[in-house]
């Protein structure tokens, strides 16, 4: 069975500046993998390209067995990203965006009640005719994971997905990425919020500088002690 | 300038990243500064043989400056900003500085500047001589403050007044009864005897004044001008700081729910849905959108144009259609470009669907003026008309869907389209491509124009071919383009972040 994930000598440049440099990762299908580090460590960056929406520089880039640089929509098909900024198109409904999202992904009927469920779950169902033109951040964040999540995918991609999100849609999201996982699916979170990325994810990986600087259980980065070797691998 | 005003549009100089596009600003700049200069010596060289008809159809076209003047700002949701609402929520910038930036923006609006043109070159005419021309430009240069900062201020004052419960309903009569009012006088055949009694007769007897040597006369009627101008500079001011107390004062669309609709067959239809959507939602691309269609077509069938004079107004209401959105296309998607991207549709469908419903907010501008300009036509068209008015309209059209799909490709801006006041790139950038487009545009047209006297049919339509094929390669060349993964991760992540 292939890997969900895998990089090899990931590199993304933007004209002199390198984002990513070099990144390796292997990630078994149902394993969780949080990507922490500081602002402009390469971690949104790697999303990006995984998601499809980045050409990498040089590398290998291939998501549950697809090279996602010569089979970009073999790739995306098999993805689910939540994008670390916006995410949504301000004067559609988060209905319109699942409905969009279950043509150009070619979902079979039936694709409705999942759709319902997961806006139920997310505190969306009684919003999911209203512009999210006004939404605020949280809802949108919330709705960006719906939209990641919706088609059950196997590789599930999320950028910061609990940033402004209150406690419940907190909650929310771990229980999908706990459930997907359960199904096959691997999970690569970015987040700054290191106790939720300890909840959320098996293993983590710190990034400085486009580089991999430590990699190990989550769990080395719970409570004082992991915050204080974190801190110690930020400087 | 303010202490405001003066950083803010440094800083919006400061953004031009490139000297190409510094220098492609500034030739623009000198190019209407040419234009105003080219005017003066059209005005004092043109044969004196039309001197009575433009001196009794001058104050009609102070009227209309002043109708565009007002209309503009209005049209634009209280004027242009130097930057959107939402970059400024952090500063503190006051409603002055604000009013102050949409005045300075002004002459970034391309059918202000060609009224300018227009204006200084009868103005020329009408002295006719070099000496007493500074006075005449002088009381020219103060008719066109007037209308300017009376068109900013009425523009602010209607978008305060449409976010009170009372304001849209308020605002409708009031558009219905202007269009009332011009309706009664063209039908009853008073528009003529109106346009004698047009106050604007005074402004033309100051320029006169001032030629002529009548220094009292012109020193009353331009001191009366700049007066006026200053209480409305005043009152201006004030209603725009009123305007943006009102508590919906950015237009968004506020927890607004709207009907389902069933899933569209097809890849490309769905998100044809959605970026439809996207324009009607959007209060700026509406308003636009019923302007550009029924305002040029009322004006022509106003002026009673002939079917080869109309020719002219596909060309110029297409480019308009083309500015609401089509030159930044991809902004319809906002934020959410990015996760757009991620999804598995091939690329064509994205570029596709933004080419399909820019040509489609094109066609129904140009059909909607098109209809409203020949109802008042006095003959049915011939056939070189007829054809050259359709072939003027669909070449056109193209030429602006080619343009905007390039830009919209290669310059990509980051714009909500939210607010009233919100454009799909920054000002600078409108007026280039407010100028680009209606350049070819008029040219085209023009062309179109002289081929419907022509006797044969075929004259037009043979015409048309080759810029059909033009336009169609340029589009086909954007849409290579737009296969390049490099390519639209540079236009989704700047449309998305910025």
């Amino acid at each position: 069975m292939p890997a969900a994930v895998e990089l090899r000598d990931l590199t993304v440049r933007f004209g002199d500046v390198v984002a990513v440099a070099g990144f390796d990762l292997v990630l078994p299908a149902g394993s969780s993998v949080a990507l922490v580090g500081r602002n402009g460590a390469g971690k949104s960056t790697t999303l990006r390209v995984l998601a499809g929406v980045l050409p990498p520089t040089s590398g290998q880039v291939r998501v549950a067995g697809v090279d996602a640089v010569a089979d970009p929509a073999g790739a995306k098909a098999r993805t689910g990203y939540c994008p670390d900024v916006g995410g949504l198109i301000p004067r559609a409904t988060p209905w319109e965006h699942l409905q969009l999202a279950a043509t150009l992904r070619g979902l079979p009927g039936g694709w409705q009640d999942r759709a319902r469920e997961l806006l139920d779950r997310f505190d969306l169902g009684t919003v999911a005719d209203r512009v999210t033109a006004d939404f605020s951040h949280g809802m949108g964040r919330r709705m960006s994971v719906v939209l990641a999540a919706f088609h059950s995918p196997e590789v599930l991609l999320l950028d910061e997905p609990f940033d402004g999100v209150d406690p419940l849609g907190v909650e929310a999201t771990l229980a999908v990425v706990r459930e997907l996982r359960l199904q096959g699916c691997a999970v690569l979170l970015s987040t700054h919020l290191l106790a939720l990325a300890v909840q959320a994810c098996d293993e983590a990986v710190v990034l400085r500088h486009g580089s991999v600087v430590a990699a190990g259980p989550a769990a080395e980065l719970a409570g004082e002690s992991g915050a204080a070797r974190y801190r110690s691998l930020l400087s | 300038m303010s202490g405001q005003l003066a950083p803010l549009v440094a800083l919006r100089w400061g953004m031009l990243r490139s000297s190409r596009t510094r220098w492609g600003f500034a030739a623009l700049a000198g190019v209407g500064l040419g234009l105003c200069i080219g005017a003066v010596i059209a005005g004092l060289l043109a044969p004196r043989q039309w001197a009575t008809d433009v001196l009794l159809l001058a104050p009609t076209l102070l009227l209309a400056v002043a109708a565009v003047a007002l209309a503009a700002p209005l049209v634009a949701g209280g004027g242009n900003e130097l930057f959107p609402e939402e970059q400024l929520v952090a500063f503190p910038v006051t409603s002055r500085t604000r009013f102050r930036a949409s005045l300075t923006l002004s002459p970034l609006n391309l059918a202000w500047t060609t009224q300018l043109v227009g204006l200084i070159a009868v103005t020329a005419y009408l002295v006719g001589q070099p000496g007493g021309l500074l006075p005449a430009l002088v009381t020219c240069a103060a008719y066109v403050a007037l209308v300017t900062v009376a068109g900013q201020a009425l523009g602010w004052l209607v978008v305060g007044a449409r976010q009170r419960p009372w304001g849209p309903a308020l605002t409708w009569a009031g558009a219905g009864l202007a269009a009332g009012a011009g309706t009664a006088l063209l039908l009853t055949g008073r528009l003529a005897e109106g346009l004698d009694r047009a106050p604007t007769t005074w402004v033309v007897i100051g320029v006169l004044d001032g030629a002529e040597g009548d220094y009292a006369g012109w020193a009353g009627v331009t001191a009366g001008l700049l007066g006026a101008t200053w209480l409305l500079f005043l009152a201006g001011q004030r209603a725009c700081a009123w305007s943006l107390r009102q508590p919906g004062h950015t237009g968004g669309t506020t927890a607004r729910t709207v009907r389902r609709r069933a899933p569209a067959r097809g890849v490309l239809r769905e998100q044809l849905a959605v970026d439809r959507a996207s324009i009607w939602r959007s209060t700026s691309l509406r308003r636009g959108l019923l302007v550009l269609g029924l305002l040029p077509g009322v004006s022509a069938a106003a002026a009673g144009l002939s079917w080869s004079t109309l020719v002219l107004v596909p060309g110029l209401v297409a480019a308009g259609a083309g500015l609401l959105f089509g030159v930044n296309a991809f902004c319809l998607a906002g934020p959410g470009a990015v996760w757009l991207e991620s999804l598995p549709a091939p690329p064509p469908v994205t570029f596709w669907a933004k080419t399909l419903v820019t040509a489609e907010v094109c066609v129904i501008a140009v059909v909607v003026a098109l209809l409203a300009g020949g109802a008042r036509a006095l003959r049915p068209p011939t056939a070189a008309e007829a054809v050259a008015l359709a072939a003027c309209a669909v070449v056109t059209v193209l030429r602006v869907v080619a343009t905007c799909m390039r830009s919209s490709v290669t310059r990509p801006h980051r714009a909500d389209l939210r607010g009233p006041r919100d454009t799909p790139a920054p000002p600078g950038a409108m007026a280039a491509y407010s100028a680009r487009l209606a350049c070819s545009t008029t040219l085209l047209a023009v062309l179109f124009s002289a081929a419907s006297t022509s006797a044969d049919w075929n004259v037009p339509a043979l015409l048309a071919v080759p810029f059909v094929l033009l336009s169609s390669r340029h589009l086909l060349a954007s849409a290579r383009l737009w296969r390049s993964l490099a390519v639209r991760s540079r236009v989704v992540h700047v449309i998305a972040t910025g």
